[in-house]
């Protein structure tokens, strides 16, 4: 419930965030002397105190969330449409058409994320958009396999059969019964795949594979590291990589938790059937 | 058979810890196994079945506890051994098991006659070449050529498989074997032959053997006693012929008239509505109370004990409040009961 | 026997399997010999009428009703669905097949789906076939498979249900469309004996009262009275034996059809019952060539045996497909046939002795 509340919170900050900060993100602070506050400690005015170029960090860490929520979910949801696809219908359709998806979905399993990261970037120009789909156009590997391997077994139970000797079409069968089945697996995908593709994001970040000027926590803490003052900032440097850790570990908990429902009623079935 | 039971148990509760709460799976059991004996348990599906066995056997899941009662095995004491004990002293050499979907039990990447060779030298003073020597005698008992111990698991069909572990089951010579629905999900052929194969071993080898299925059928044609039960009690338990043709427990007599009979092909079948329930608490009322024609009141307020069915026989036991009932109207009922009963507007008649 | 034209009608069905070619064989271009899961298989099914198709694991039954039912594409062979060739179907004919024929499945634990609702899983068959009164179907028939209270079943899940009332909804969910043929694969052999009794009642009554042709799978022929008029006996893809139940329960005459009822156990501490002789198991039909299927495990093989044995008439409504029979064609047989008209009209002749005789 925590970490349900948690991500909850980080939804509404991305949301309500820049209505509600007192600062912009690049919005020099002042003094009362009139100088720019640079890499100023925690004050009661600036609880988190200020970057190396006189940002306030707390208006700029609450401006990062909306970049995170839209990281994680453009990407989850790249991995969870392409690889629910894919999966679904390698897995009933099979045949021709199937083998070729599998290939294709082996094919991505040989590609090393970050060096293609790096490629993609060199030919189309760095960019916050172009980091997150090159996350999601890759991570939907391992959503595809395992939903074809579940949509392989569901689609020899009987109650496909049943559906198809009453006369349901083929994409009924798949929308009806095939999909229902393997949601929850999808869903588990989904949420931890949003938090891998945050965790990735940060990393891309942090490399300068992304746009600089976008606010996110990836960057924040890039742009601390590069001022040289890791450990000397300290109310700079670790609130953003602290708010990106908790984020994951609560999407991965989530994920946790759905897995385990998800055994636990088939374990239930399994002991009712006796 | 010698008078002294080989096994004996008194009194058995065995519970689950689960979400809603402690799960009585077997109460207040009691019954006795003895030597040369072939011991039949049935019930439906739920009944507590293999509950009742892996607590003897003391292979209850982790969340599974004997919380009362004793089992003894050959006079001892055996609930409370410990793990090395039991694995030293009695499993398999004295007590041998075949789960329940056991076709399944053997591993697949070892060599049978390697599983057998390990088993031998956990709980035996075999040494590798007598081990092979014993196990070659059993596969011929139970009907697969003996050169063929040295095949892989996969290289037999599910009918041989299941044969292999009744051999491995017998070949360190235990007093008692203990199978679990050993046959279901076979085929009658299949059923057949395996059978004759345990029925062999009874004869030659002297082993007791406790044999749990729902088919009463095959009870009644091959055990010398049996026990019914029904939602983890122990509703009748006495010699088969007493049972098929005496039963004093409003449950034997409905399950027997549920079984169809290949010589009455038309008789009624009657219906038991309902399941055995899933017990959370202390059993304190009779577990047959919602499914019984003859329940009353007092079935709800205290579990049925388990007695002598007549004063003047120690063999025969029931637990039921109403048994005298139950017997008179069984005898009286007898001659509709057993003849075949034509069916209105029967198939056989449609012609 | 109400019409000329049977409801159903297969003239020598063949369904073969091929098999999975290994890499090996795929790269040396080798023809892997086909599964010949149903060889040659003929029977007719009339209006209100119900077959059996017994035999082992493995002999073809599953195979047998699924490509009845169109599951798989035939090998060869035709199958006739009110005179009609299904392989002349267009899509508008299939549809109406689809509605006229259902199947019950033997497994109750998967044949529904376990994320819908018993209300659900009903209403999707209306909607497939686009019929109204959905509410009130969907009442009347959960009240003829005696799920009542229906308000209390509506809304139950698969997991909320028993065996038996999963195999209760089953059957509603084929007969919700009133459809005119059931092809039920075993459909008791998975359930306790205290649900099987109820089950095998209400299919027997689908036929009685509702007017429902059936064929029926089991491998145990203890069950097969209480559903079918007919029998036949499968044996590696083949019918070894056919005519009605009584006939075939009471006078077995093929070696298969005889070890398959001693094999059944009888529910009497004092009966005395032989145990099969029948060795193994039926194998698989690969490459199988002449002969009778049957002579690797039969008790009375000869030498004539390496020849197919063809399907002798011992009367007009008993098959048998064995040497043994082979000279039994004429009047001699026709009396044994009244005879077991005798029996099916009440006195008992035990199957023991069917089993006695091996
Ligand atoms: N898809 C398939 N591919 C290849 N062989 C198959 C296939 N399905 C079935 N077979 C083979 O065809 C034969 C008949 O199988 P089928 O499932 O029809 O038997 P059955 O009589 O229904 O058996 P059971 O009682 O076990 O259900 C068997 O040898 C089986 O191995
Ligand atoms: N590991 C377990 N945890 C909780 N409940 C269990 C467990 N194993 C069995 N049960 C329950 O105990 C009861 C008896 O089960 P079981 O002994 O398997 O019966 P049977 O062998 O007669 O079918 C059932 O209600 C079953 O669901
Ligand atoms: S004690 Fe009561 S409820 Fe239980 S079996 Fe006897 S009569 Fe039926
Ligand atoms: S034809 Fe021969 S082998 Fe086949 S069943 Fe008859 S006697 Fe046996
Ligand atoms: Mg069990
Ligand atoms: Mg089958």
């Amino acid at each position: 419930m925590i970490y349900l509340g948690f991500i909850s919170f980080v939804l509404l900050l991305a949301v309500i965030g820049p209505l509600i900060v007192p600062y912009g993100y690049n919005e020099r602070i002042y003094g009362p002397d009139g100088e720019i506050l640079f890499s100023a400690a925690p004050t009661l005015a600036h609880p988190l105190g200020t970057t190396d170029s006189g940002y306030d960090v707390l208006s700029r860490i609450v401006y990062g969330a909306r970049p995170t929520v839209v990281t994680g979910m453009v990407s989850g949801f790249m991995i969870f449409s392409i690889g629910m696809t894919i999966g679904v219908v390698s897995g009933y359709v099979g045949g021709r058409v199937g083998n070729i998806l599998m290939r294709f979905t082996d094919l991505t399993y040989s590609i090393p994320l970050i060096p293609f990261a790096l490629v993609v970037v060199a030919i189309f120009g760095s960019g916050f958009y172009v980091s997150i789909v090159i996350i999601g156009a890759v991570l939907w590997r391992g959503l595809a396999r395992v939903i074809r391997s579940q949509v392989l077994q569901i689609k020899e139970r009987p109650f496909i059969l049943a559906a198809k000797t009453s006369g349901a079409s083929t994409p009924y069968i798949i929308f009806k019964h095939v999909l229902p089945n393997v949601a929850p697996m999808g869903i588990l995908f989904l949420a931890l795949g949003t938090g891998y593709a945050i965790v990735i994001q940060a990393g891309l970040a942090f490399l300068g594979v992304t746009d600089p000027f976008v606010p996110s926590w990836g960057i924040m803490v890039r742009n601390a590291y590069e001022s040289g003052m890791m450990s000397s900032a300290l109310w700079w440097s670790l609130p953003p990589g602290f708010l990106i850790s908790i984020t994951v570990l609560s999407l991965f908990m989530l994920g946790r938790r759905l897995e385990s429902q998800i055994t636990q009623n088939e374990e239930s079935m399994i002991a009712e059937a006796g | 058979m010698s008078d002294d039971p080989l096994l004996e148990v008194e009194n058995l509760t065995v519970q689950y810890k689960t979400k809603e709460g402690m799960l009585t799976a077997v109460s207040d059991a009691s019954f006795a196994v003895s030597e040369g004996e072939y011991f039949g348990v049935v019930g439906e599906s739920g009944c507590g079945k293999s509950t009742l066995l892996l607590s003897i056997l003391n292979a209850l899941d982790s969340n599974g506890q004997v919380t009362n009662g004793v089992i003894r095995y050959k006079g001892e004491e055996i609930q409370d051994l410990s793990e090395q004990e039991l694995n030293q002293r009695i499993r398999w050499k004295e007590i041998a098991y075949i789960p329940q979907g056991s076709m399944n039990s053997l591993d697949p990447l070892e060599r049978i006659s390697t599983q057998a060779v390990q088993l031998a030298g956990l709980h035996s003073d075999l040494n590798e070449e007598e081990a092979l020597t014993k196990f070659e005698e059993m596969f011929e008992i139970v009907g697969i050529d003996p050169e063929r111990i040295h095949d892989y698991p996969h290289q037999f069909s599910g009918g041989m498989k299941q044969r292999a572990i009744i051999a491995l089951a017998l070949f360190l010579e235990p007093s008692l074997i203990i199978a679990d629905e050993p046959t279901t999900a076979l085929d009658v052929i299949m059923q057949d032959q395996i059978f004759k194969h345990i029925d062999d071993i009874v004869d030659r080898v002297g082993t007791s053997i406790m044999l749990i299925t729902h088919d009463i059928a095959v009870v009644f044609e091959s055990c010398d006693r049996m026990a019914v039960m029904h939602g983890g009690q122990i509703a009748e338990v006495g010699p088969v012929t007493r049972i098929d043709n005496e039963p004093h427990h409003p449950y034997s007599t409905l399950l027997q008239e549920a079984f169809p009979d290949i010589r009455e092909p038309n008789r009624d079948l009657s219906v038991i509505e309902g399941k055995p329930p899933r017990q959370i608490g202390e059993t304190d009322y009779c577990t047959f109370v919602d499914r019984c024609p003859w329940a009353t009141e007092e079935c709800r307020e205290a579990p049925p004990p388990l007695e002598r069915a007549e004063a003047d026989r120690s063999d025969h036991f029931v637990s039921c409040f109403r048994k005298d009932d139950v017997r008179e109207e069984n005898e009286q009922g007898t001659d509709d009961r057993k003849a075949p009963n034509q069916k209105s507007g029967s198939l056989a008649n449609d012609e | 026997m109400t019409s000329d034209m049977p409801l159903l009608q297969v003239k020598n069905l063949e369904k073969y399997y091929d098999q999975q070619a290994g890499i090996v064989d795929w790269i040396l271009r080798k023809d892997s010999d086909p599964v010949q899961a149903v060889d040659g298989v003929s029977f007719r099914l009339d209006e209100n009428e119900s077959l059996g198709v017994i035999g082992e694991s493995g002999c073809g039954k599953t195979t047998l009703i699924e490509t009845l039912i169109g599951l798989h594409e035939p090998t060869s062979g035709e199958i006739l669905f009110k005179g009609t060739d299904v392989s002349t179907f267009d899509k508008g004919d299939w549809k109406q097949f689809r509605r006229e024929v259902q199947m019950i499945f033997q497994d109750p634990f998967n044949a529904l789906d376990p994320k819908l609702s018993v209300r659900e899983t009903l209403e999707e068959q209306l909607k497939i076939h686009d019929i109204d009164e959905r509410d009130r179907r969907i009442r009347d028939v959960l009240e003829q498979v005696e799920l009542s209270p229906v308000d209390n079943y509506l809304d139950r899940l698969p997991k909320q249900l028993s065996g038996g009332q999963k195999q209760r909804v089953s059957i509603a969910r084929a007969l919700i469309v009133e459809p005119e043929l059931i092809l039920a694969d075993e459909p008791v052999s998975m359930l306790d004996v205290s649900t099987q009794a109820a089950i095998l009642q209400l299919l027997s009554d689908l036929i009685d009262d509702f007017g429902v042709s059936m064929v029926y799978i089991s491998h145990d022929l203890s069950t097969v009275s209480y559903v079918c008029h007919q029998l036949q006996v499968m044996y590696l893809g083949r019918v070894v034996e056919s005519g009605a139940t009584e006939v075939v329960l009471n006078e077995p005459k093929h070696p298969y059809t005889r070890a398959l009822l001693s094999a059944i156990p009888i529910p009497d501490s004092e009966a005395e019952r032989e145990r099969t002789e029948l060795p193994g198991t039926p194998g698989d039909p690969i490459n199988i060539g002449n002969g009778c299927r049957f002579r690797d495990r039969c008790p009375d093989r000869m030498e004539l045996c390496d020849k197919t044995p063809e399907s002798y008439a011992l009367s007009t409504d008993h098959h048998v497909a064995c040497h043994l029979h082979s000279e039994h064609d004429d009047q001699g047989d026709l009396n044994a046939v009244s005879s077991s008209g005798d029996v099916a009209n009440g006195q008992s002749i035990s199957a023991g002795e069917g089993g006695d005789e091996l």
